[in-house]
């Protein structure tokens, strides 16, 4: 048992446990980012028809963003319990339906700023070219929006990555799991290497986000060229 | 149910030898007296520590025990989870924890090496279907799920141990399918029930009318409670090893007896409210304590004994150093 004092010994940085939990760890670091990915997803997938609801009907826009915000500041843990009942806590339901919830006012908040500071002048040219409404959209309004857009899904990656660790209530926070077992267990290596694994998923995942949109937004590089 | 009568008869046996040692020592017999009140006793420094043993059963029976969906309590299932309960001793449930607690070894593999050191599932055969056992969400109740899981899988169910979380998550699970079976704490689940159902049953200090209690409680929701092991996982009082010996204390009406004039004792800050902690060793043991608040079971209730600043501390009995005196 090379190296295992320091499990015994409860150190901080502890090889052993390493190699001793590896398979433990590999699984949560997956489930962190399926379950993270999944709800993301989802996210954008609820987020842009409820985005264009809101634009195409101004009355609509302030009730569903003050729903919306309504739904952000439920506590996550009241959350769960909340869904419990209906959805079961042996699975991971209850969470990713709460992170789909939490992201919602983050995007389509974001996608209404976007699509809103188009300028009116360039809307107006677009229509006097004979752009129609989806192509005035599609064509204009988007990508013009893209900058935005790309803002609010960073902070959604980000802050899914992080409130999903909140799961590990019900055992279903990816890295949040093992992050409340070792803080139950008072286990210092586990407590650390699940910490520093979810701050590396939220800064790696920024960093892909970021350069999607700079694949997505080839004209802001040639300007600035 | 046999522990209980063998700490009784253990006790009997040591009150005699205490009565005889204090006679040749020159003091007075256990019985009160005027000399013997004012014996305030001091704690010896030790790293080691000694579990008094609970002769006149102060805590609630927080034994270990099995329970399972009514509708899958098939024969082969009641057989393998009740070789679990016999195997679980107080000495094996803190030799687990001393394993996965203090050597940190995976709660899986601990299991795995407890089912075959015990032999469980010997002869027995003819499980089928999937059972979900569910764990709460830390070390020792981990490993009794795994260890739960790999008998009913060599007995040839399809069984999986699942971290759940709090009782208040997985009880409702249970009753839901969500989850099959659950290595459970007899007192704390029966108080659970209780109090869901606004039901004025209360587990007890003995673990047959606890489990029987139980039974009431849990037979109407679906769920069979199955045998308790003798292990438990309840409030214990602790001093160093060293003090045990120097004063000659393997329980707590030892300690009455020895220390007529109190210890000092250290514990969980609501120590001082809750009948089984304080209150209960006035009223059961007749013993006189000055409370310091440190923690529940934790770092600051060890080195508080350890270094003697209190003669007795509350933890837990199935904490790893959790060895009796």
């Amino acid at each position: 048992m090379l190296g295992a004092n320091c499990l015994r010994a409860n150190s901080w940085v502890c090889g052993a446990y390493l190699s001793s939990r590896e398979g433990q760890i590999i699984h949560f670091t997956i489930q962190h980012l399926e379950l993270s990915g999944l709800s993301i997803g989802l996210g954008l997938v609820f987020a842009i028809p409820l985005s264009l609801l809101a634009l195409s009907r101004r009355w609509l826009r302030a009730s569903v963003l003050s729903l919306l915000g309504v739904i952000y500041t439920i506590p996550s843990l009241a959350l769960f319990v909340l869904l419990q009942p209906w959805l079961g806590v042996t699975h991971a339901t209850p969470v990713v339906v709460a992170l789909v919830a939490y992201s919602q006012l983050l995007l389509v908040r974001n996608f209404l700023v976007g699509l809103d500071e188009v300028p009116a002048e360039v809307i107006d040219a677009a229509r006097g070219m004979g752009y129609g409404p989806l192509a005035l959209l599609w064509r204009v309004r988007l990508p013009l929006a893209l900058p935005a857009i790309f803002a609010g899904l960073r902070v959604t990656t980000v802050s899914t990555i992080a409130l999903l660790t909140v799961g590990g209530v019900i055992n279903q926070g990816g890295l949040g799991s093992l992050l409340f077992q070792g803080f139950q267990d008072n286990f210092h290596a586990q407590v650390l290497v699940a910490s520093v694994l979810i701050v590396v998923l939220g800064i790696l995942a920024d960093v892909v986000v970021v350069g999607l949109q700079w694949l997505a937004t080839p004209w802001q590089r040639a300007g600035q060229a | 149910m046999r522990l209980p009568a063998m700490r009784r008869s253990a006790s009997v046996t040591l009150l005699l030898m205490l009565g005889t040692v204090m006679a040749a020592c020159g003091s007075s017999s256990p019985s009160k007296t005027a000399t013997a009140t004012n014996v305030v006793c001091t704690a010896k420094t030790g790293s080691t520590l000694a579990v008094l043993g609970d002769d006149k059963h102060l805590e609630d029976s927080d034994n270990i025990i099995p329970i399972v969906r009514t509708s899958v309590a098939q024969q082969p299932l009641i057989d393998a989870l009740n070789q679990v309960s016999a195997a679980l001793s107080q000495v094996a449930l803190v030799n687990l924890n001393v394993q996965v607690s203090d050597d940190r070894v995976d709660p899986t593999a601990a299991a795995t090496q407890f089912v075959s050191a015990h032999n469980l599932g010997q002869g027995l055969s003819g499980g089928s279907g999937s059972i979900t056992i569910a764990a709460q969400g830390f070390d020792e109740n981990e490993t009794l799920a795994d260890i739960a899981a790999d008998v009913l899988t060599k007995v040839g169910y399809t069984a999986t141990a699942k971290v759940v979380g709090e009782r208040e998550l997985y009880e409702p699970a249970l009753e839901a399918n969500q989850v099959q079976a659950v290595m459970d704490y007899a007192a704390s689940m029966t108080t659970y029930l209780a109090t869901k159902v606004n039901s004025t049953l209360m587990p007890s200090t003995q673990i047959a009318t606890t489990v029987t209690v139980l039974k009431q409680l849990a037979t109407p929701r679906g769920l069979t409670v199955l045998n308790a092991a003798a292990a438990t996982d309840e409030d214990a009082f602790a001093v160093t090893r060293a003090t045990a010996t120097a004063y000659g204390l393997k329980t707590l009406s030892d300690l009455a007896t020895k220390c007529p004039g109190g210890v000092t004792l250290g514990g969980p800050a609501n120590c001082p409210q809750r009948p089984e902690c304080q209150p209960g060793l006035l009223g059961t043991y007749k013993l006189k304590t000055t409370f310091t608040a440190l923690d529940e079971d934790g770092p600051l209730t060890r080195s508080a004994l350890n270094s003697g600043k209190v003669f007795l501390g509350v933890i837990f009995s199935s904490d790893p150093d959790a060895t009796p005196a």
